[in-house]
């Protein structure tokens, strides 16, 4: 490489912003049509990442894709002991007043998936009314092989008919070897 | 060793740092950001002007000096705003030394 940083201190790390990074994966294909949730199915939310607002120019050193077109995080470009932390951003409009929600990623594979999961907020405030769940961040780390080699997808349970928009996820990467 | 040379202005178009500087193409230099804390400087090895839209080597302000091998082409710099901000008119520094 032709252009690279001199470590003298041979400390590494110290350019931190060249260490981590973040992709932001902005989804279309629920915009127009919203994802239709039956009620008491774990149903997976898709992403495909063509929204005008997906930003991958602030993605961790070496890693391209951390998203694959279907909405399941892809985590196999980092390592083991890293971590990602994710903000999705998705709006629910339920059919009828006081379903209660779950979210949880479904990770592993190969006979060893494993679920990680949470109650979201009740939507109490009525029917046909947008319900929007943003800001929150969970936090996955890659323990093992079988986390890190497989898609961790999205899903969403709701106790109501309803539709859902996604509007994207947000994943930061923490490195373990900085 | 040579004299340190005072920082060189970056604007937000990309600029020949061999002409700037006066040191010549395919001589090791050494790049410093020394601009303000939003200031990122795109790095290019380029004989011609990289596009407009071309992403370089990002160095941020207060990351080591980066060293440019001898033998390369000519060294090209870009000022950008790591906000994203319209830079503007405006610019930034860079430590370029031999």
């Amino acid at each position: 490489m032709a252009i690279y940083p001199i470590d003298p201190g041979g400390s590494g790390g110290s350019d931190i912003a060249r260490t981590n990074g973040f992709i932001d994966y902005n989804d279309t294909s629920t915009t127009t049509t919203p994802l239709v949730l039956n009620a008491d199915i774990w149903t997976t939310i898709p992403n495909d990442g063509q929204g005008a607002f997906t930003n991958k120019a602030y993605a961790p050193p070496n890693v391209t894709e951390l998203m694959d077109s279907n909405g399941a995080i892809d985590a196999t470009e980092l390592s083991l002991g890293d971590t990602i932390i994710i903000r999705n951003d998705y709006t629910i409009t339920p059919q009828t007043n006081n379903g209660s929600l779950q979210f949880r990623y479904g990770l592993g594979g190969g006979g060893n998936e494993y679920f990680l999961e949470t109650r979201l907020s009740r939507m109490d405030s009525g029917s046909g009314i947008e319900y929007r769940y943003s800001l929150s961040t969970d936090l996955v780390y890659m323990g093992d092989l079988n986390t890190l080699n497989n898609p961790i997808v999205l899903q969403i349970n709701s106790t109501a008919e309803a539709t859902l928009v996604n509007a994207g996820s947000v994943i930061f990467v923490a490195r373990y070897n900085a | 060793m040579a004299d340190t040379l005072s920082a060189f202005s970056i604007p937000g178009v990309w600029t020949n740092l061999n002409t700037l500087t006066g040191i010549a193409a395919g001589t090791q230099i050494r790049i410093q950001n020394v601009g303000g804390a939003n200031d990122v400087v795109d790095l290019a090895i380029s004989a011609t002007e990289p596009a407009a839209d071309f992403e370089g080597v990002e160095v941020f302000q207060n990351a080591p000096f980066y060293q440019v091998d001898a033998g390369e082409n000519a060294v090209w710099a870009k000022y950008k705003r790591l906000d994203r901000a319209d830079v503007g008119g405006r610019v930034t520094k860079l430590q370029v030394q031999t």
